[in-house]
Order: C-alpha cells, then structure tokens, then sequence
C-alpha cells in the first residue's frame, strides 16, 4: 500500500512541524486532508502554490490520497509565468497560501486551513488524465517553461521505499526541510520520512541566518539536505565548528559537489560519526537514482555512488549499444519503477500513458570504475544547474529574444554561472536584471556580455564554441 | 558606508541602497547574495561575522550593515 493512503497507522506521531508554530499528527493530518479532499472531485487537475508549511504538505498530500493531480510550483513562481501555466493546462482548483487569495478573485474559495486555501477556479473539472498519473512537476522551475514531468503513483511510492531503505530510515528520523517541497529533492524528502512516520520540520528560513539554526536545534533536526551550494554556504558559516549532536546525516544531490568539498563534508562526518551521503537524481526519475554509501564516502570521493535498491545503471556508446569497460565515458542510463511516464508540454499530454517503460537515457556522460561506482564526467543537454535549480539555455535564450525584440542571444556557461551573450550594448544590464527576475535566481549567477553577433553554421545553428572563447 | 553599499549594489542592481530597508526581510536580496555578501564584508574590512551576528536585523539596511561591521571592528 502506498505511504500516502497508510500514513494514519502512525497516529499520536507528528507528521509535520513548521517554524510558524503549527503541528499536525498523522492522524490529524488524516483529517485535515479529507477535508481538503472534499472540495475536489476526484481525476482533475490542482495547481498547488507551495512553501515549506504545514498547509503546504498537507495540500499535497491530500491532492495524492483523493487522486487529484498537483502541479507543484513556488509560491514565489512569477505572475507571468504562472499565468501562462494556468492558460495552458487550466486546473480545476489552486491551491494557495491564504495571504495570495486576493491575487485569485476570480475563483470561489471552498477551504481554509492551516494558512492555505483551496479554490475552484473557473476552469472545467472534466479532464482525461491518464489513470497511473499522480503528480507533475517542472522540469525548469525558474523559466516557467511549460514542460512537466509527469510522475506516476508507483512512481512515488518505489521511490519513497527505496530512499527509506538505503538511508535506513526510521519513526525518530526528524528531517529539516532545507529545499522547497516544488522541488523533486525537496519533496522526496517528505515522501521518503512519511513512509517510515518520521516527522518532518518545514521552514523557509535561510541557513545563512540564525533563525534557521535555532529552529533546528530546537527541533533537534536529525538530517538536512543540500544542493551543492548549500555545501558551500555551510562552510560559509562555519559549520564545522557548530555543535550538532542530534544531527545524524546530510543528503547531497542536484549537482555535482567539488571533490574538495565532497572530501572535506566526508572527513568532518566520518570524524563527527555522522554520515555524508552523496546522490544523484532527476525529476525525470522521481527523484534519486544513486547514493554513495557514508561508509565508502571518502574512500570514494568524486563519485555519485551506485543504483538505489531496485534500479540499475548502463552506459551506452554514441550507437545505443551498452558496454562495461571501467573508466570508460559513455552515456547514463537508469532503469527502475522510478522512472517516470514521461513530459507533458499541454493539457491534452496529460492523457498520455507510460512513454519510458522503465529506462531513462539521462542525458549525463559517466564512468565507472572497477569496483562499480559511477562518476559524472559531463553532460549532454544544454542545461546548467544554477544554485541547484536545473535550468534550460535554449529557454533562456527564448525568453530574452522575445522579451528584447530584436536582439540575438545565446546562452552557455558552468553550473552556477550563465553566461549569455547578445547583440544590443545598450541592453546588458537589463538583460541581467531580467534574467534574476524572472528566474527568481541571484544576479550573481548572471553574467551577459555584448558580441556584434551570434556565430552561427551554414544550418543556422550557433557555434557555442566560438562563444566561449569571446 | 559608501563601500557597504558598493558591495550590495553588485549583487543586486535597480535597487537603491542608501534608502533602501528590510532587504532581507522583504527578501530583496536572497540567501545566496546574504552568503556571497558575507565573504565579500570579511574580505573588505578583515572581519569574522559569526552565526550570532546572522540576524536579519544587522542585514536589513545598508546603515545596519555598517554598525555591525563597526562593532566588528571595535572587537
């Protein structure tokens, strides 16, 4: 059975904890969701506005135990943006916190609770939704693109199971929300604690500030997550020297951690007999495909780790065909029941059944060494992971082309670091502030330069190289 | 003050600094930039900011920037 219908069993437990006060225990969690799930009819379609909150996770688990499908997006998602999604796949209900009702006049409200409102928007109910499919999620949260992953309930649930093994969690557990449950990271995180009736501590607050640590201690968090910037944040604020005793492990995924960093987090955990636990996953595959053992982590620094129980790893040539030669780069690919159903670019995708059958061609270059852990040596698509938020440069340079009639552009660049080139002087700095905006990304991940034009091939195609070496 | 100012304006442009309140707060500036802002105040006037200064308060403001760094400095 899955988490989200058998979470009641864990009575008196609390479910959820967050930094504004409210509590729920599973079994009034149990209730609460019945009265969100009242309000909709079951196979459509929600819009949920998350934070890390109470309401929040409440919405969403309502949404899983009613059959209705979520769309999570941040609540800070921009109005724009969100208004383009709405038009396109044009939900039955939003769910949003109750201080951005007023946004929403147009819908009739149907629930309050917990700071969160559920809303009938003005929008049909009637949907054709394919009967496995659970949950959506995007692909590039910070473009708006209209992409979504569609997500299936095994797909969940095999993905929650296998977390809860392999990091061997248990009812104590008291994870610290340090991602946004929009996120597949953030939100596996939720999942995989709920199956084993832990207690999940929710907060926005930045670890950069002292409110989020106080929480956290208070709350004795037994775990946090982290992209690699979080790492890089925590050393900022001088985390190995803090003292931590209830803290038993830290996750790491969404991007590849400097082996020096990997290095010195697995020392200080080792030392501090805590675990560090490198992973590695994509929305298109739930959430996590490997997982470093703490045990090997620094024997084996640098290295995304192996398949989580009940998943598998290949590596395929330029032809397709899969070979198993150590340390030699070929293409990652992933098979397990997480692998989800496949996109959705429009409302009528929706319909659309099981496109992967179980095998993810991740699109990441890899190796593996002699002892089978697999290391991460590249990428194909052209994406960059800024501050751990995946990010499209072809959708990029759509948004900028059609925002700045005109001019041509080209993005490129390394995590963490856009670069993006156009051809209007004039336009630099707006270009930036737009990019930051619109994304809801730092200014500082932004860098835009001026070129007289985009080098092109005869096809038409830009030559990124030559970019690069402006 | 002028320098703190200096420092905020390159992590976030459009957004004047001598006025401007609560940019932590009103989420004006993310945690990202508060991290990257911190480096940048230790580097510039040789400062350790440890976690009890990590209060919004002491980020809110340019002014509160600049009376945190000088009771820094007095340490």
């Amino acid at each position: 059975m899955s988490y989200y219908n058998d979470y009641r069993k864990f009575g008196e437990r609390t479910a959820f904890l967050d930094d504004r006060g409210q509590t729920v225990t599973y079994e009034e969690l149990g209730k609460l969701s019945g009265k969100i799930g009242q309000g909709m009819k079951r196979r459509t379609l929600a819009f949920c506005l998350c934070e890390n909150s109470v309401g929040s996770a409440a919405g969403y688990v309502s949404c899983l135990e009613h059959n209705v499908v979520p769309l999570l997006l941040d609540r800070k998602i921009d109005s724009q943006l969100l208004g383009h999604l709405l038009e396109l796949y044009q939900p039955a209900y939003l769910y949003v916190p109750s201080d951005m009702k007023e946004n929403f006049s147009d819908c009739r409200i149907l629930n309050e609770d917990y700071q969160y409102v559920l809303m009938r928007t003005k929008y049909p109910q009637e949907i054709v939704l394919y009967e496995e499919l659970g949950l959506l999620l995007t692909t590039s949260g910070s473009t708006g693109s209209p992409k979504l992953v569609r997500q299936s309930y095994q797909n969940i649930q095999s993905n929650a199971e296998s977390i809860a093994c392999y990091l061997e969690l248990d009812e104590t557990e008291r994870p610290v929300s340090t991602l946004p449950m929009n996120y597949t990271y953030g939100l596996s995180v939720i999942n995989s604690h709920m199956q084993v009736g832990a207690t999940v501590l929710l907060t926005d607050a930045t670890m950069m500030m002292k409110a989020f640590w106080s929480f956290m201690k208070e709350q004795r968090a037994t775990s946090i997550a982290g992209v690699p910037f979080t790492y890089e944040m925590l050393k900022k604020v001088r985390f190995f020297k803090m003292e931590l005793p209830d803290l038993r492990y830290m996750t790491q995924a969404r991007g590849k951690l400097s082996p020096e960093l990997h290095r010195e987090f697995a020392e200080w955990a080792l030392k501090q007999n805590k675990k560090f636990i490198v992973m590695y996953g994509q929305t298109e595959a739930t959430a996590r495909m490997s997982y470093l053992p703490a045990e090997r982590s620094l024997e084996k620094y640098g290295s995304m780790g192996i398949a989580i129980p009940g998943g598998r790893f290949s590596l395929i040539d330029v032809e397709g065909n899969e070979f198993s030669r150590p340390e030699e780069t070929g293409e990652l690919v992933y098979e397990g029941d997480n692998v989800t159903l496949g996109y959705a670019q429009c409302r009528e995708d929706l319909a659309k059944g099981d496109e992967r059958h179980g095998r993810l061609v991740t699109g990441d270059m890899a190796k593996v060494d002699k002892d089978g852990f697999y290391y991460i040596v590249g990428r194909k698509k052209r994406f960059l992971k800024i501050f751990g938020n995946r990010v499209n440069l072809d959708e990029i340079d759509r948004l900028v082309k059609t925002k700045f009639e005109g001019i041509d552009c080209a993005s490129t660049g390394v995590d963490d670091k856009m670069k993006t080139y156009i051809t209007d002087r004039e336009c630099i700095e707006k270009v930036r502030q737009y990019l930051s905006n619109t994304t809801h990304l730092s200014e500082s991940a932004f860098e835009v330069y001026y070129v007289p034009e985009i080098p092109k091939n005869d096809a038409g195609k830009t030559i990124y190289t030559m970019l690069e070496g402006e | 003050m002028e320098k703190v100012v200096e420092i905020l304006s390159s992590l976030k442009s459009g957004v004047d600094f001598h006025t401007a309140e609560g940019i932590v707060t009103n989420k004006i500036i993310d945690s990202i930039d508060i991290a990257s802002l911190i480096s940048m105040l230790e580097d510039e006037f040789d400062v350790e900011i440890g976690m009890e200064y990590m209060e919004n308060e002491n980020f809110d403001s340019a002014a509160a920037i600049w009376e945190m760094i000088e009771e820094l400095a007095e340490e």
